[in-house]
């Protein structure tokens, strides 16, 4: 039993000063098991500033998910910062999300149900303007808050303030879940036939799709329609038990639970047989009658459901009145799940899981779009319930942007290399037809940036001919430049321009956005395409068969086979058919089309060339022809987007003085081609004379590396900050990474900088080239610096030159503690300003590529470097060597935040860099050598760090330094 | 030690609606919460201190279980059980002011003399300021357990060495508007 002097000591350590928000996390993890204590780090964690809580999501996370505890303390703080700060809640839900994707194979564990848990709750105050606060009151079967809730009625009357402190911990303790223990077994013995099921459909389908987008259909080509209906009572009411040990968290048997749940299994499985009616039309509208039917049983069943699901109620039946019941229904699959299971429930198959994450928020968007609006109940909505409609506009868009910027690189991995300039430039123009300019941003990366009136930016558009596909990777990432307004919205309700907001909410679905606009403005089809451009890949489909419009299932494998039955048919004959349609308006009328028109023909075209893949005919001599037409069009219309900015891109180019050297050179001043780019952008942009205006480039990513990477770039930031307290000068770029999903994301550009791979590349040719460079000698760095900067005594050159060095030290010590690895000239940046930048942490902490000890140096210093300080005797040197010594010491000073933050992350992660499991933070802190003195610490910087990384350059030299190092460290 | 039986009988139920405010549903969802923390279906002292222990940490609560235990525990068997637990819980969380106020005298009056006296009093103040220890802060006329006791009694126009009785009790609540405020705190939660 512990002392309470202890933890008297512990209260004063946690209300101190000097305790930092990072020392409050790792406390919290140290004393999970202690209610009371997690209640004051909590309240302690709310005394820190937000950016600081922001930047430590990642942990919070984490903390909630790897670690049990009964406190509820942690669960609030995020659930409260994540209703009051709507850029906090999209990064905790995107990094729940990805948590979904990693646990998958994992969800009977309490991680998993925790996050379950928490995206559902989340969901609730991102999307849902209703109800903001519907459970606060609620107390479940919880002894223990129940038992101090009756101690302190008891103490009430001797001592009346004691409730001043219990009451929180009761109310809150009482909202614990804790239900879903009783319901393991069932819920095993549902997801085993759940799986068993799947498996038994993906081993009879003999011809898998080879979309890797959207979910995988499953063509179970033998299984008739009947043989599924029958084993789904079977799957019902095991189902049913899930859904309500964390939704309802009772052990309710009502049949209500049971039918909602039916359906959406029956919805699913229905689902499937879509991809049927590629075989067989005739069963596509029985299946279409018997989702009418029910869709109505459900939304009758709905009412006496559980408030969660009372929006959704009111959504079916618009629906239904509508008349479009089918054309919601995909969107309504995951709709009838809760809302935490969008797509993220534990039934999901390995294969499926993780496109059906990319898919979820989507869904939910789709369905909240039209369910949001201010409640009728009230007559004069108050300020908090305008400021929802306002927070959920801003979520709900800025969701579906993202998403929509995610499922673009996806998509082009689909479309052959030569053509996927033109496909993305197509995707984002309907990015821009169709949900800009908006009230969004981007969090983290495009945050606010005045604190003095905490303003957003806003999202104009794309710059469309600036985007670029930055290589061939199964995945593709692009670069993107956003044209922005700085420090233009905010949640306040009472501006004229959050009036309008609120009023297009209030007014429901008929005023719902440009999106809305679109499908209004005209009943067909064809039109309607740019309402859900964004989420449905199947547009083009609906060009095609303008008729068809049941084909609306957002799920692109599914609807372009249909179509293909239905009209183009999926052989290459069949598309040939299609081609004159499509690719008709050559090239040269296209100036007089709008980019709207041509981003449609671009998706055609791109979808077209899809079909061509999966109709399993690709090689074939006809197909082949007609790939190179599409993609020879395709190419002819990637720079059509944005005709007039082209032209004026032209005139300007025209003015810049572009004869031989100097512009060459010219390139390499990047800061000022960053500014060149900048104007040429903004004068021909419709927005560039506001003078808020601005752009940023960022690079949207997919990779299962990215959480790593993001990872990395926060160890990076805490460990310059640390450097920082300790008023050392040593450079570091602070880069952020936004995680998005377990493998998307979206990475800050650096804008002013280049690879020393590419200067090396670019100046060696462009000396060759005039004739300078005979021999073709390499261009080294020194060269690189004197072009750049002048002579090496110039003033320019020497202030470059300690940029280099004070950059330089930091990210040796920061390689070598981290164990970056991976470090060729491809990784490592130098900027405008003679920084060097380090990118790219594929590898670091455990994994490193290649075989073992292929970068055996603690960190890269090769002579090129050496030559550029000016040698191993110049000033330059000597002032790298000291802050090397200086950084590493600091470090060591402050071991416990690195090394801590290490063990917190390392815990039950998948991520590469944590290969090595618990070891992880042992050997990082084995690197950081703390049992050796100061003065032993600066003899193993000289001998062990520089000295083994020199040598493995200067052989002769190490040799000496071997020396040193066994006369010292034998 | 035997699991208890996981649900309550028709009769147990009977007698359990007619002594609380909980309908058949939440007596037996609390119930099912009452095993899952307490399997034996009997919660010792302990235990007790235990739950305590996890929702005071800077403090001391161990005097002020013992003597709230003992309030809990009716047919003095040593053990709260479901019946003794869920009654208290009924009455606290639900029942009237009078309610809570009678239930409450037992604390104080743990001689069962009807009566409190100030050196009665005073031990169980000390026990409720050792439990909170730090963590909340205090009006300068109630800083120690003594300033506090002694103004239980000035309140009630009485000296250190008068008594108290259960409708003298009663009136505090009255005369200190936060002693009722308190008392209401968890009004409509449970």
């Amino acid at each position: 039993m512990e002392s309470p002097n202890e933890h008297a000591m512990l209260l004063d350590t946690i209300r101190s000063t000097s305790f930092n928000a990072f020392q409050c996390i790792h406390n919290l993890k140290n004393y999970r098991d202690h209610i009371g204590i997690q209640y004051e780090l909590v309240r302690k964690l709310r005394t820190y500033s937000y950016d600081e809580l922001e930047f430590f999501i990642p942990q919070l996370v984490q903390l909630l998910v790897a670690f049990e505890t009964n406190s509820m303390a942690l669960e609030e703080f995020l659930l409260d910062y994540s209703s009051r700060f709507p850029h906090f809640s999209l990064i905790v839900f995107w990094h729940l999300q990805a948590y979904v994707f990693e646990l998958r194979n994992d969800p009977e564990s309490y991680s998993f149900q925790t996050v379950r848990n928490i995206i559902s709750k989340l969901q609730n105050i991102m999307f849902n303007a209703e109800s903001p606060h519907m459970k606060q009151s609620e107390f479940r079967e919880n002894i223990q808050p129940a038992l101090v809730l009756c101690g302190a009625i008891a103490a009430s009357v001797a001592a009346p303030r004691f409730n001043d402190y219990a009451s929180a911990l009761v109310k809150s303790q009482g909202k614990q879940q804790r239900s879903f223990v009783f319901k393991l077994a069932n819920f095993q013995k549902s997801l085993t036939r759940n799986l068993t099921m799947k498996n038994t459909r993906i081993s009879s389908d003999l011809n898998p799709v080879s979309h890797s987008d959207d979910e995988r259909p499953v063509s179970a080509n033998k299984s008739p329609s009947h043989h599924r209906s029958a084993s789904l009572p079977r799957i019902v009411t095991k189902k049913n038990s899930i859904s309500l040990s964390s939704d309802e968290s009772e052990m309710l048997t009502d049949d209500d639970g049971d039918r909602k749940i039916s359906i959406e299994l029956e919805k699913e499985l229905l689902k499937l047989e879509m991809t049927n009616t590629k075989t067989s039309p005739m069963k596509y509208s029985s299946v279409e009658e018997n989702l009418r039917i029910n869709t109505i049983i459900k939304s009758k069943k709905r009412n006496i459901a559980s408030p969660i699901t009372e929006g959704r109620s009111k959504f079916t039946s618009h629906v239904l009145n509508s008349g479009e019941v089918y054309n919601m229904n995909s969107h309504s699959l995951p709709n009838l799940s809760t809302m935490s299971e969008s797509g993220s429930g534990p039934y999901l198959s390995l294969a499926e899981s993780e496109s059906t994450l990319l898919i979820s928020p989507n869904s939910s968007e789709q369905r909240l779009t039209e369910s949001i609006h201010i409640p009728k109940s009230s007559s004069v909505p108050t300020y908090n319930q305008l400021l929802k409609v306002l927070q959920v506009n801003y979520t709900k868009k800025e969701t579906q942007f993202i998403m929509a910027l995610q499922n673009i690189s996806i998509r082009l991995s689909q479309v052959p290399k030569e053509a996927r300039l033109s496909a993305l430039r197509a995707e984002l123009s309907i990015i821009n037809d169709t949900l800009l300019p908006s009230e969004i941003d981007i969090p983290q990366l495009l945050p606010f940036t005045s604190n003095k009136n905490k303003k957003y930016h806003k999202i104009l558009k794309l710059s469309i001919n600036e985007a670029c596909v930055l290589n061939s990777a199964e995945r593709v990432p692009f670069l993107l430049l956003i044209e922005f307004l700085s420090d233009e919205i905010d949640f306040n309700p009472f501006t004229e321009y959050n009036e309008k907001i609120i009023a297009k909410r209030a007014g429901g679905i008929q005023v719902e956005s440009k999106v809305g606009d679109f499908s209004r403005s005209s009943a067909n089809s064809e039109t309607e395409v740019h309402g859900s451009a964004l989420k449905d890949i199947d547009i083009p489909v609906r060009v095609l068969t303008p008729d068809h419009e049941e084909a609306d299932l957002g799920d692109l494998p599914m609807s372009m086979k249909r179509s293909g039955s239905s009209r183009a048919g999926v052989t290459s004959d069949g598309v040939k058919n299609n081609n004159p349609k499509i690719l008709s308006p050559n090239p040269i009328n296209t100036s007089e089309m709008s980019t709207k028109v041509l981003a449609d023909q671009m998706r055609i075209a791109s979808v077209m060339l899809q079909q061509l893949e999966s109709a399993g005919k690709a090689n074939s001599d006809q197909s082949l022809a007609i790939k190179a037409r599409i993609v020879e069009s395709m190419i002819a219309l990637q720079d059509q987007f944005e005709y007039i900015n082209y032209e004026q891109f032209n005139q300007l180019q025209g003015d810049v003085p572009s004869a031989g050297q100097r512009k060459l050179e010219n390139d390499f001043k990047l800061a000022e081609d960053w500014n060149v780019k900048k104007e040429r952008i903004r004068s021909s942009s419709a927005y560039g004379h506001l003078e808020n205006w601005d752009i940023c480039s960022v690079i949207a990513k997919n990779g299962d590396d990215l959480p790593q990477e993001a990872f990395a770039c926060q160890l990076i930031t805490m460990i310059s900050n640390i450097w920082k307290a300790d008023g050392i000068s040593a450079w570091t770029k602070r880069m952020k990474i936004l995680i998005t999903s377990a493998n998307t994301g979206l990475v800050e550009t650096i804008t002013n900088a280049m690879s020393i791979h590419s200067i090396k590349k670019s100046l060696t040719e462009i000396s060759v080239k005039n004739g300078e460079n005979s021999k073709g000698r390499i261009i080294t760095l020194l060269d690189y610096y004197e072009r750049l900067f002048g002579k090496h005594d110039s003033p320019k050159f020497k202030q470059a030159q300690d940029n280099f060095a004070s950059s330089l030290a930091a990210y040796s010590i920061i390689c070598y503690i981290l164990q970056i690895k991976d470090r060729h000239n491809g990784n490592i940046m130098v900027d405008n300003e003679g920084h060097i930048i380090h990118i790219d942490f594929g590898f670091l902490l455990s994994n490193s590529p290649g075989s073992v000890g292929f970068e055996a140096a603690p960190f890269k210093l090769t002579s090129e470097y050496v030559d550029l300080l000016g040698g191993l005797d110049s000033p330059a040197y000597a002032k790298f060597v000291m802050l090397c010594k200086e950084c590493f010491n600091s470090l060591r000073e402050n071991s416990d935040q690195i090394i801590d933050i290490v063990e917190l992350m390392q815990k039950d992660s998948s991520l590469p860099c944590f290969n090595n499991g618990d070891n992880t933070s042992v050997l990082l802190k084995q690197r950081l050598q703390l049992q050796l003195s100061r003065d032993e610490a600066d003899e193993y910087v000289d001998a062990m760090l520089i000295g083994k990384s020199l040598g493995s350059m200067y052989t002769r030299l190490y040799d000496q330094f071997q020396m040193i190092t066994q006369g010292i460290y034998s | 030690m035997g699991k208890a039986v996981s649900k309550l009988s028709k009769d147990e139920l009977k007698s359990l609606r007619q002594a609380t405010y909980f309908d058949k549903r939440e007596l037996q969802q609390w119930y099912k919460g009452f095993l899952r923390d307490c399997p034996s279906g009997q919660l010792s002292e302990e235990e007790f201190v235990k739950v305590y222990k996890q929702f005071f940490p800077f403090g001391d609560p161990t005097d002020y279980c013992h003597y709230l235990f003992r309030v809990f525990d009716m047919d003095n068997s040593k053990y709260i059980d479901f019946k003794e637990f869920i009654i208290a819980l009924s009455i606290t969380s639900r029942g009237t002011e009078e309610q809570k106020l009678n239930w409450t005298f037992k604390l104080y009056d743990y001689k069962k003399a009807g009566s409190i006296s100030y050196n009665d009093l005073l031990p169980i103040i000390e026990a409720i300021y050792k439990m909170i220890g730090p963590m909340v802060a205090l009006p300068d006329d109630e800083k120690t357990p003594e300033a506090r006791t002694e103004k239980f009694f000035t309140l009630l126009g009485k000296s250190k060495s008068d008594t108290i009785n259960l409708s003298e009790f009663k009136q505090l609540s009255r005369l200190d508007p936060s002693i009722l405020n308190s008392l209401n705190s968890y009004e409509g939660l449970v």
